[in-house]
């Protein structure tokens, strides 16, 4: 059967409507504080047991799509994301809509979501099984090293504030450490408190010190809405030629970060957009307008928030490797499906295979349509009042940090993280190198002790001196020394001139 | 003419960190396994490092209270204090009765004084809230004591 031919078969009523059923439940959950694609995808397994299995796999491949670009648009426009994989979405595009460029800023984020989702579908219909082997070289100390790229990004983002961001990016990788240590099963840090014996949990930490400080951020300031000026929602979610031109590099580099880093198992869209976020700061003529509201900066991080979907299902399908949580869900969809996962699935099971990614094709046209179409109708939120926004983020709030694990004293922890990054944001501490810090503290942690532990058996040339840990180092070094690349030529032409 | 000393609230934040990296080090001691505690606890002393040249910097004048705005903390906290006592009445009385008493008093609070509008609001939130995730997606919800 030809390539074409399974794109035609998912013109069926059925198809159709489980794709548009599972988009919107996507959208939907990743916009709600606390649900994500995990969320759907958990609930929705369930309802797919009496469909065909390409049906099934097309509405739950919907479901992670659009879940994953669900938490841009309350990340843009209220500064609260959705899912912990937003968090980089309120560093530029916060800031615009507090500039009045919020429907601009749902534009950026929509196309460039849309092209980063479109490239990884296109990586995983064309060249997934070559791109598979990649993950194959990823050992312990591989791991370390591109976690480590999500950790140095955090130097390139507090470059005016180094000491305070220092600090708060320490204290989120001590408060990773908290729960159950991944390889001696030693409980750390739990204080007596059984609620955070196993781990202090992502959610309740990142909705916290994004939403709930945001909140009281808003009360502190007496702002009647977020956006203020009138005139603030008249430009036009559309970009012109000119501005799409100006997107372009920033939006296909994020796209192929994404899509490669989904396919390194564990890496994550935190280290996805991280790293783009970074090389589109670095590169750029103005890196100080990042932060502030750079376009450049969202539509980066965007495309590589959505290139990781296509990515992390590469080595899923063709090695049957999750990448991520979601990506595992997945694995059980496949195997309740009846199918295996491996390179014969292509062959043998190809109608289902390339359902499936046309079905993820679809469902990102779907996110251009959602995006651009609803957006008028969004941006609205952001001219609600204060009065009545805040105590609706709240009651969402509470009940995403709860149903994270069920567990009443999350809705306290949610309360303690957003009074401690409200007093953070107060005191000129930025919250963003405590959240990536956090994230990726205990990955870091894990990976590098196996790393020690592997040289410690064997030889530690031949676990740190592979090629790929070299290229690895090679980038961690330069990203390391890239923020601060035109002060050190600065001071070497200093040196020259003295000389 | 005396020029008052004012509180440098930069102190706040080394306070802070110096508690939290002091709390976690004195609980690294108590872990008996050496790879489990090696590795905070040179993350602890780290932050304390970076704490104390934080602290040096401040007693220098070069973190001063001139890019900190702490205006509006009492309100804010008086919400936080509110908040407090919403999470409290979720485990006493579930949820849905929970918000349905704490979004218009927090609306009320924050100067809302459209009636129509604070009915409004609660009413569709929490039937919103009841229908899709207590309904469509069957999701278990904070109940109370009181009605367990």
């Amino acid at each position: 059967m030809h390539i074409l031919e399974y794109f035609g078969q998912l013109f069926t009523l059925q198809n159709l409507m489980w794709l548009c059923i599972g988009a919107t439940v996507g959208v939907v959950l990743g916009a709600l504080p606390g649900m994500s694609a995990d969320t759907g995808i958990g609930i929705f397994l369930p309802l797919t047991f009496s469909l065909p299995p390409t049906t099934a796999l097309i509405c739950l491949g919907a479901i992670y799509v659009t879940g994953s670009y669900g938490g841009n648009i309350t990340a843009v426009l209220v500064n609260t994301p959705g899912t912990s994989d937003s968090l980089f979405m309120t560093l530029d595009g916060y800031p615009m809509t507090l500039k009045g460029e919020g429907l601009k800023a749902i534009g950026v984020t929509t196309i460039s979501a849309f092209v980063g989702g479109i490239v990884g579908c296109l990586a995983l219909l064309f060249i997934a099984p070559m791109l598979a082997k990649i993950a194959f070289f990823f050992g312990s100390w591989e791991l370390f090293l591109t976690v480590m790229m999500g950790i140095i990004i955090i130097i390139g983002l507090v470059k005016e504030r180094a000491l305070k961001g220092l600090m708060s990016a320490a204290l989120g990788f001590l408060c990773s450490l908290v729960g159950l240590d991944g390889l001696t099963g030693v409980t750390r840090f739990s204080f007596g408190i059984s609620a955070i014996y196993d781990e202090l949990p992502l959610l309740p930490v990142v909705l916290g010190m994004f939403a709930f400080s945001q909140v009281f951020v808003l009360i502190a300031e007496n702002r009647k809405s977020i956006v203020i000026e009138e005139e603030s929602m008249k430009g036009s979610v559309w970009l012109s030629l000119k501005e799409l031109k100006n997107l372009a590099l920033e939006t296909i580099r994020g796209s192929v970060i994404g899509t490669l880093i989904g396919i390194v198992p564990a890496a994550g869209t935190t280290v996805a957009a991280g790293l783009s976020y970074n090389l589109a700061r670095n590169s750029d003529e103005d890196p100080d307008s990042f932060g502030k509201g750079n376009p450049k900066g969202l539509a980066s991080v965007s495309a590589a928030n959505n290139g990781v979907v296509g990515g992390s299902l590469v080595p899923l399908l063709t090695l049957g490797i999750p990448g991520n949580g979601t990506s595992a869900l997945f694995l059980a969809a496949l195997m309740i499906h009846g199918l295996a996962p491996g390179t014969q699935l292509f062959t043998t099971n190809g109608k289902y295979v390339y359902g499936l990614i046309f079905g993820l094709i679809l469902a990102n046209v779907f996110i251009l349509l959602f995006g651009m179409f609803g957006a008028r109708f969004y941006a609205k939120i952001t001219k609600v009042p204060t009065s009545v926004l805040i105590p609706i983020i709240t009651v969402l709030c509470i009940l995403g940090a709860f149903s994270f694990r069920c567990l009443g004293f999350d809705m306290i922890l949610v309360l303690f993280f957003g009074i401690v990054g409200y007093f953070m944001d107060r005191l000129g501490i930025p919250l963003a190198p405590f959240v990536l810090a956090f994230v990726l503290g205990k990955s870091a942690e894990l990976n590098f002790r196996r790393a020690i532990m592997l040289m410690a058996g064997g030889s530690a040339t031949s676990v740190i001196f592979t090629p790929l840990s070299i290229l690895l180092i090679v980038i961690d070094v330069a990203m390391l020394i890239w923020p601060f690349w035109g002060s050190i030529k600065k001071l070497f032409k200093k040196k020259g001139a003295q000389a | 003419m005396k020029k008052e000393k004012r509180f440098n609230f930069n102190l706040i934040g080394c306070f802070f960190i110096y508690l939290m990296s002091g709390a976690f080090l004195v609980s690294c001691f108590s872990i008996e396994d050496i790879d489990s505690r090696t590795f905070p606890m040179i993350l602890c002393i780290l932050c304390m490092l970076l704490a104390t040249i934080f602290l040096v910097q401040i007693l220098k004048g070069k973190y001063t209270n001139a890019d900190i705005n702490m205006s509006g903390t009492a309100k804010a906290l008086l919400m936080a204090g509110i908040i407090l006592l919403y999470i409290v009445a979720i485990n006493l009385v579930g949820y849905y009765i929970a918000s349905i008493v704490f979004m218009p008093l927090a609306m009320l609070i924050l100067g809302q004084r459209n009636w129509k509008i604070i009915v409004g609001v609660d009413v569709g939130v929490i039937l919103f809230l009841y229908l899709f995730f207590g309904l469509l997606l069957s999701m278990q919800m904070p109940e109370g004591i009181l009605f367990h």
